[in-house]
């Protein structure tokens, strides 16, 4: 297994100090989620959206290279925990499997990315719908949290 | 010196095959994003909190079909008018 549990990347934090991310729903920087097989190797030190190990179509052409874009939530916080959130992403008529995900600034220089998601198993749809859904907008559940 | 912590959530994957996903699992999305319940929440609140969560997943439910009823009822009368009574037909019937 290629994938090895969720990672923040480091070059996105680093890239939160120099204000290259804008998370807010008005305005803010376009974020894609891009889908990966388990040949793909990531770590924090991963910096960039690459188009190697991408998924591709087991049939038809519901996966376009990068994946989808992202609906952004604005940014919050509760008590001293500030988090941002995205809308559920979905791919119709899909038939291709995935290990994993990596979701990037499209909107960024280089197409920054920002963490690396682990599916836990390999997902696969068959003429069917592919969704991923994120956790609850909350301080402990939020899938991008700076507490 | 300040300390940033920082985290992140876990996605949930879910996929289907030779069909779509349906309407309760829509509905269950919905409930999740309307109601959320706090891990630290008190015992009877977290209980009231699920009770009402329930009672949005099956109104959401409930709309979510009558939605598609209305939409099938739409192409249904389109097909129609458009002269593909067999098409309509086989709408009709899903």
């Amino acid at each position: 297994m290629a994938f090895s549990g969720n990672f923040m990347c480091t070059s996105f934090k680093k890239e939160l100090l120099e204000a290259g991310h804008n998370f807010k729903n008005s305005g803010g920087n376009t974020f894609r989620m891009a889908l990966y097989t388990d040949s793909a190797s990531f770590t924090a030190a991963t910096t960039a959206y690459t188009s190697s190990n991408e998924i591709t179509n087991d049939a038809g052409s519901a996966y376009t290279a990068k994946g989808n874009s992202l609906t952004r939530v604005d940014p919050t916080t509760s008590s001293t925990t500030a988090y941002t959130d995205f809308a559920d992403v979905s791919w119709s008529t899909a038939t291709f499997s995935a290990m994993g995900a990596m979701i990037f600034n499209d909107s960024h220089s280089g197409d920054a990315s920002v963490v690396i998601l682990d599916f836990g198993a390999l997902k696969t749809a068959t003429a069917g719908t592919f969704t991923v859904a994120f956790p609850a907008a909350d301080a402990s559940n939020a899938i991008i949290r700076i507490a | 010196m300040f300390d940033i912590d920082s985290g992140i959530g876990n996605v949930t994957v879910t996929t289907s095959s030779n069909g779509n996903l349906g309407p309760s699992h829509w509905a269950e999305r919905a409930a999740s994003i309307i109601i959320s319940v706090g891990k630290d929440a008190h015992p009877t609140i977290a209980e009231q909190a699920k009770e009402f969560k329930a009672y949005i997943h099956k109104a959401v439910q409930y709309f979510i079909w009558e939605a598609i009823k209305e939409d099938r009822s739409k192409v249904i009368t389109l097909l129609r008018s458009a002269g593909h009574n067999d098409l309509a037909n086989s709408v009709e019937k899903l």
